[in-house]
């Protein structure tokens, strides 16, 4: 449990990091910017709602690599790679993936590895 | 079998089917073991009666009423898992595929229980990536396994690289292994079987002949690159 926490802290501090690095909005690096900056993100990705579309998703998020399917995708959020969503769509018209494909369900945010496949 | 416009009493002479209920117009049967199974639908029984000119007398002979139909459970596999077009570079050095598979059933539905994936192995000495020229720090998970359910019948899979590359650039070979599989659970006690594989994924940095640089990833005779690198 104790290792899970420092994961966690170690990769919210690397995306703070990296996000600071771009000359993004944090300011700062201590524990209370990095609180600002996953709370900021926390609201963003709340924002992604069932219903949505694949379009609507990727304004923040990008799909992520590997072997997937049209109903069912791992997206990471475009500030970090390492905080992921899972979402289920329901496909639209047409044989392959769309950007009308309708947002089925999505699962609480994550942090793993990135996929490169 | 049926529906019966009687309520049938059913039977069946294998434990590899299960019936529920044992009585009704329509029942279902459940594959319990794998081979064959009959099932009887037993609807009592007809007194057979002839005329002798005067009178109606019993021939003292039932016809039974009913019908018997048998049946093999199979367990259903996923099958001809085959690339759909050529792979196709989708931008930004990310190679795309299409796959499709079937059912050995012939119906997708039947793989329900069953996943279709991929398992990617990169040699730890390639973890993380060598930089330069590939950025600092790229750890995917060694192996990296993704999965989808056997029924939807296809998927597709995305080879990607984070950028940017780090200068100076030298020449550089990434190879990757993959294979896709299956696991189903009436098979093999749900063990692993490969499908396709083992293929290689390549991904290089090299100097073209004007001396600038490209990224190249390649599998499966396709591939997908940035030429020249920033």
């Amino acid at each position: 449990m104790k290792m899970a926490a420092f994961v966690v802290a170690l990769l919210t501090f690397a995306c703070v990091s990296v996000v600071v690095m771009n000359g993004q909005r944090t300011r700062g690096t201590g524990t209370d910017s990095h609180s600002e900056w996953v709370g900021r993100t926390l609201v963003q990705i709340e924002s992604i709602k069932v219903g949505m579309t694949r379009k609507d998703l990727q304004r923040l998020f990008t799909a992520e690599a590997g072997f997937s399917s049209r109903q069912k995708r791992t997206y990471v959020f475009n500030e970090c790679p390492y905080i992921k969503i899972d979402v289920e769509f329901q496909p639209a018209t047409g044989p392959r993936e769309s950007m009308d494909d309708k947002i089925r369900t999505i699962s609480k945010p994550y942090l793993a590895r990135r996929v490169l496949d | 079998m049926g529906p019966y416009s009687y309520v049938a009493s059913w039977s069946v002479d294998s434990s590899n089917v299960s019936l529920d209920p044992t009585d009704g117009h329509t029942i279902t049967a459940t594959g319990d073991g794998y081979g064959d199974a009959c099932t009887t639908a037993d609807m009592g029984s007809q007194e057979r009666y002839s005329w002798d000119g005067q009178n109606c007398y019993d021939d003292n002979y039932a016809d039974p009423i009913g019908e018997t139909d048998c049946t093999e459970v199979v367990c259903a596999v996923p099958t001809n898992f085959h690339q759909v077009g050529q792979g196709s570079d989708s931008g930004n050095g990310t190679l795309h595929f299409d796959y499709a598979w079937a059912s050995t059933t012939g119906r997708l539905s039947d793989l329900s229980q069953c996943t279709v994936g991929e398992k990617v192995d990169y040699n730890s000495s390639d973890i993380p990536f060598p930089s330069p020229p590939f950025k600092a720090n790229i750890s995917p998970p060694n192996p990296t396994v993704l999965n989808v359910t056997g029924d939807l019948g296809s998927g597709q899979d995305d080879h990607s690289t984070p950028g940017p590359f780090v200068k100076p650039y030298v020449s550089k070979t990434v190879t990757a292994t993959q294979i896709y599989r299956y696991s189903c659970p009436c098979h093999n006690s749900g063990n692993w079987e490969t499908l396709v594989g083992p293929l290689s994924i390549v991904r290089s940095v090299s100097q073209n002949q004007d001396a600038s640089w490209k990224f190249t990833i390649t599998k499966s005779g396709s591939s997908a690159t940035i030429n020249p690198l920033p």
